[in-house]
């Protein structure tokens, strides 16, 4: 029998039960949640602030007045929430015929693509992480690729609010060469690099990175190299001091190509697992989620609406150090 | 996202409001800063009157060079423009006299 509108209800039940399941298969894929800070706010625009401070702990004498701590306030930026959606259109024919396996095909694509959309949205934050201040985001529109110190993301060459000192997150191998290809080196290196990290005020800061971040394209690479038994590619005996301290590997398909459509393959990263969150911020006002239907007129079709709210930044960057794996 | 550009150019952070270092520019400022052991605000300055290298702010400096600020170059702007206008008037004036 076909739907009438009456049935407004049923179908609008029926879709949203769809899409429920689809959308929670996409977020289980959904890798950027993972390291991206992708929690809801009610605010439209969003104030970070890096605090460098908190730098008091001495020794006090009997009965002395403990030091204060100063909070020294770091570099701030803020991001601005912006709407995306789009619509899937339930046909007169659909419902005349009760053709509910194409219905059900709507949503779960529409929700698909609106997950695959944030998922690449949020992986071309870091590959567009290299070069100048901003690039054309998936969705037609200027994104910001900088760090709240005004410098690209992947530097050597970060400052701060308070002297004059420099700091790095680019992966380099040990012989001090940037961007180096996916190997066992660099990554010792950088998980060097990250312990050995000091804050404006001089304090050691070590940054764990027990996170390797990869294309789909360096997959097997990856896991070769952190959790073969040995040192990947020698014959000697040694145990692969690696395998365990790299606890995490991130395959990442939106790695293989940007947005932009740029071979991005061999670009890859490594993070903080309990800090990645304090770089990569993606805050939403609202999750992906369908509405309730409403019939156009001209064609009688019912459409349904599915739209989110979010936005992207980088905070503090060194919890994420990058590498294009071109040398 | 905007980021804290009167923080970041009143620091030598930034090159002009809305406007991030290049990497090249980038570099020179803390070549300068380094090399020559001058605040980076005054490193700043340099790069934005175009003077890239070591060898570009020895040269600069043999010349007593002094270069000039944002807050010049904005004050020097606004003349500018004053001064644009003004003198297409005061043309105007002088041929309307000749006419009469």
């Amino acid at each position: 029998m076909a739907l009438t509108t009456a049935d407004y209800t049923t179908l609008t039940q029926k879709l949203n039960e769809w899409y429920n399941e689809s959308a929670v298969e996409k977020v289980q894929s959904w890798i950027g949640k993972d390291l991206f800070d992708v929690s809801e706010t009610n605010w439209q625009t969003y104030n970070y602030l890096i605090l460098n401070g908190l730098a008091k702990f001495d020794r006090v004498a009997e009965g002395a007045q403990l030091p204060v701590a100063s909070s020294v306030e770091g570099d701030s930026v803020s991001a601005t929430q912006r709407r995306f959606g789009g619509r899937i259109s339930v046909t007169k024919d659909m419902r005349m015929f009760e053709r509910y396996d194409q219905m059900q095909e709507l949503v779960r694509s529409g929700v698909d693509y609106a997950f695959d959309r944030i998922d690449q949205s949020q992986a071309d934050l870091l590959l567009n992480g290299f070069t100048s201040t901003s690039y054309t985001d998936l969705y037609g529109y200027s994104q910001s690729n900088t760090s709240p110190d005004g410098v690209v993301f992947f530097s050597a060459s970060h400052s701060n609010n308070q002297n004059a000192t420099t700091a790095t997150n680019l992966i380099v191998n040990s012989a001090a060469t940037a961007n180096p290809a996916l190997a066992r080196d660099p990554i010792v290196t950088t998980r060097k690099a990250g312990m050995v990290h000091k804050d404006p005020n001089g304090t050691n800061r070590p940054i764990t990175m027990n996170t390797l971040v990869v294309s789909a394209t360096n997959e097997d690479l990856a896991e070769r190299t952190v959790y073969s038994s040995g040192v990947v590619g020698t014959p000697n005996v040694d145990l692969n001091p690696l395998k365990g301290k790299v606890s995490h590997i991130k395959v990442w398909s939106r790695l293989d190509t940007s947005g932009q459509g740029a071979d991005t393959s061999a670009y890859w990263f490594m993070a903080d697992s309990r800090n990645v969150g304090k770089t990569l911020k993606s805050p939403f006002a609202q999750k992906p989620q369908m509405g309730d239907s409403a019939m156009v007129h001209d064609s009688l079709n019912w459409e349904y609406p599915i739209d989110a709210y979010y936005t992207m930044f980088i905070g503090q960057p060194y919890n994420v150090f990058g590498s294009k794996g071109t040398s | 996202m905007s980021l804290d550009y009167t923080k970041l150019v009143s620091q030598g952070r930034a090159k002009a409001p809305n406007v991030c270092w290049s990497e090249v520019e980038l570099e020179a400022l803390l070549a300068l800063e380094r090399e020559f052991k001058i605040p980076r605000i005054a490193a700043a300055d340099y790069i934005r009157n175009g003077i890239i290298t070591i060898e570009d702010y020895k040269k600069a400096q043999d010349a007593k060079f002094i270069p000039k600020t944002l807050d010049q170059a904005d004050t020097d702007k606004l003349s500018e423009l004053k001064a644009r206008g003004e003198a297409v008037v005061k043309k105007a004036r002088k041929t309307k006299k000749e006419t009469k």
